[in-house]
């Protein structure tokens, strides 16, 4: 006989008490774990979202619009490319690709056609700054986007594969956008002269329905040289993290770049972060509430406990129990409920979120192993605290009163 | 001194009656091995007596001198000790935890002591054996004659080998046969383990069987 089957054998005797006391912890514990692996998954699945979705910010100049940028007014403002490095050397976290842009319109014969300048990802490599950042083509952090084979486990497509990433440009090669090529007449390894220089069509770029089709891509530095505009630059596309630009990155890249205007792109990103800071929210306030709920639930659970057992504790009060092993037999009981409490209400929480999270919220919900470890442990917290005080009141029984009722 | 009372007093604070004397200023010694017997009509402070003399009731004054040290200086976990190491507690209503067996009931003093489990069991079933439930060692209170549920409680009595029994009406819910049964079995515990029992009781026949009897009235010795 130990202490431990002591415990275990009482909890075993009042079976319906042990079922609801239970019960509530274990509800609570499930709701929590539903709908945190509900909005684990979400903002993977938002990550994954936006990380196919491209760049969702934009750096521009002060003073332009994203009119400008796609219109490319010949007039339209620029600022240095050096910005890039600013922000390379701030080691932001969250900035998980960016991309220096020069836009302007020329004319080819009588069509005229927009020509971007980019550079390949092989060049941003060779700058060593830019390859400490980890900006290079590297996969979208876990806390961004998960690894591709994650994705596909998850039921998350990644569009990036079929996006080609442009890894090698000369600066005498261009790529040439659908609409484009079929005005100008122009086929893969065709040639076409753009302010009196001569560029090989290297690529025909697959049709995306965006204005990209209408484009001419030169190198970066060509199509400086070409239009005369020194190192400027009219734009840098970052494709930011949505969790950090939650967080305020944003503001952060404003405080880098002072005399830019820094935009998101699309209303996906506001609206997919207020979603995910929605999820969070109602999962602080869920966990608020079950622990004000369960650790009050328990405690009224373990102080009628207390009273149908004054006879018991009275008797062991009796055979030279003392308060500190009263205590702790009624809080190693506590903590035997809370851990059952943590597993089923873990597996629970679990299953509903696997079976619910795609018929409700539309995504793939797979378990969150992290969350069995913070379940137990939550569980066990709230029972424990929740019994403290019957627990102690137990243990200032008056033995007296209780033996005359021996 | 075995045990020695020491103008012992005892007021309680009735939610009625305001302050009660439930012991006045009461004096005795008892010797080691002496088989105790107090008796009283209903209110003349005897439970409250024996309770006091288990280390379970603080007195209002006066005190209670157990192998020369004073019992009510040791604090809670001294008194739970002391109770631990040489009392044996023997109640009217047996005071078994009705989901625990027979054996496990015998056990659970020494579990608090935190003997092996292996060793609780050897002496809890010896123990059992020497009550005469051999047989029923596996059985839960429930299961058990009022008889054999108050063997019961006087083998978990004797788990941690006490120096003294301190029984309440050990017979108060027997037949006169059954009652005449657990009192032969204190006494024999008494004289062949020469262990004090101290024994409160109503019944003349049951206060026979003490070699020192006390007799209070309105908690005052007679």
């Amino acid at each position: 006989m130990s202490i431990y089957r002591l415990v275990w054998l009482e909890l075993l005797h009042r079976k319906s008490q042990l079922v609801s006391g239970l019960l509530a912890i274990t509800l609570g514990i499930a709701v929590i774990v539903g709908i945190r692996s509900v909005a684990v998954f979400s903002e993977k699945a938002v990550a994954v979202k936006l990380d196919n979705l491209g760049a969702n910010i934009l750096v521009l100049p002060q003073g332009a619009g994203v009119d400008d940028y796609y219109s490319a007014d010949i007039d339209a403002p620029t600022f240095p490319e050096n910005y890039v490095e600013r922000i390379t050397a701030s080691m932001l976290p969250g900035v998980d690709n960016l991309s220096p842009k020069l836009t302007r319109r020329v004319k080819i014969g009588s069509h005229a056609v927009v020509l971007t300048g980019i550079l390949p990802a092989g060049e941003i490599a060779s700058k060593p700054l830019w390859q400490t950042a980890g900006l290079v083509g590297a996969d979208v952090q876990a806390s961004c986007a998960p690894s591709n084979p994650a994705n596909e486990s998850q039921g998350l497509k990644d569009d990036r594969l079929q996006r080609k990433p442009i890894d090698a440009l000369s600066r005498n090669d261009c790529f040439i956008g659908t609409a484009a090529a079929q005005r100008l007449g122009l086929a893969e390894g065709g040639t076409v002269i753009i302010e009196k220089k001569e560029f090989r069509v290297a690529r025909l770029l697959p049709e995306t329905g965006t204005v990209d089709d209408d484009r001419i891509f030169a190198h970066l530095h060509t199509v400086q040289t070409l239009l005369g505009t020194g190192s400027q630059i009219s734009a840098i596309e970052i494709m930011g993290c949505c969790n950090a630009i939650s967080e305020g990155l944003l503001g952060k890249l404003r405080n880098i770049l002072p005399d830019t205007r820094i935009t998101t792109i699309g209303q996906i990103v506001s609206t997919q972060i207020e979603t995910n800071r929605l999820m969070n929210k109602i999962s602080f306030i869920f966990l608020i509430i079950i622990l004000v709920v369960g650790g009050i639930s328990i405690g009224n659970f373990m102080w009628a406990n207390v009273n149908e057992r004054r006879r018991e504790l009275g008797i062991l009060l009796m055979i030279g129990a003392s308060k500190k092993k009263i205590h702790a037999i009624l809080l190693l009981k506590a903590s035997v409920l809370g851990f059952f409490g943590g597993v089923l209400g873990y597996v629970i929480g679990t299953a509903s979120s696997m079976i619910l999270g795609p018929q409700l919220a539309g995504i793939v919900v797979q378990p969150v192993p992290v969350l069995f470890f913070w379940s137990v442990l939550l569980s066990v917290v709230i029972a424990i605290v929740g019994s403290f005080i019957p627990a102690y009141m137990a243990a200032k029984l008056d033995p007296f009163t209780i033996m005359q009722e021996l | 001194m075995f045990l020695q009372i020491d103008n012992l007093s005892k007021q309680y604070n009735h939610h009625t009656d305001g302050l009660v004397d439930a012991l006045k200023d009461i004096t005795f010694t008892i010797e080691k091995g002496l088989f105790v017997t107090i008796t009283g009509p209903s209110g003349a402070g005897k439970s409250t007596l024996l309770l006091m003399l288990g280390g379970l009731v603080h007195p209002t004054a006066g005190q209670v001198v157990f192998n020369n040290e004073s019992l009510y200086a040791l604090q809670h976990d001294g008194l739970a000790g002391f109770r631990r190491r040489h009392v044996g507690f023997v109640m009217q209503n047996f005071g078994l935890i009705p989901y625990l067996s027979a054996l496990q009931n015998v056990m659970v003093p020494l579990a608090l002591q935190n003997i092996e489990t292996a060793e609780q069991q050897q002496r809890a079933t010896n123990l059992l054996d020497s009550v005469g439930l051999t047989g029923r060692i596996n059985h839960l209170p429930r299961e058990l004659s009022s008889g054999q549920q108050q063997r019961v409680a006087i083998a978990r009595a004797m788990a941690n080998n006490p120096s003294m029994i301190l029984a309440d009406e050990p017979t108060g819910n027997l037949d006169p046969a059954l009652a005449r049964e657990i009192l032969e079995l204190l006494k024999k515990l008494n004289v062949e383990k020469n262990i004090t029992v101290i024994m409160v009781t109503h019944s003349p026949q049951a206060a026979e069987y003490g070699n020192m009897r006390i007799k209070l009235k309105e908690g005052q010795l007679q």
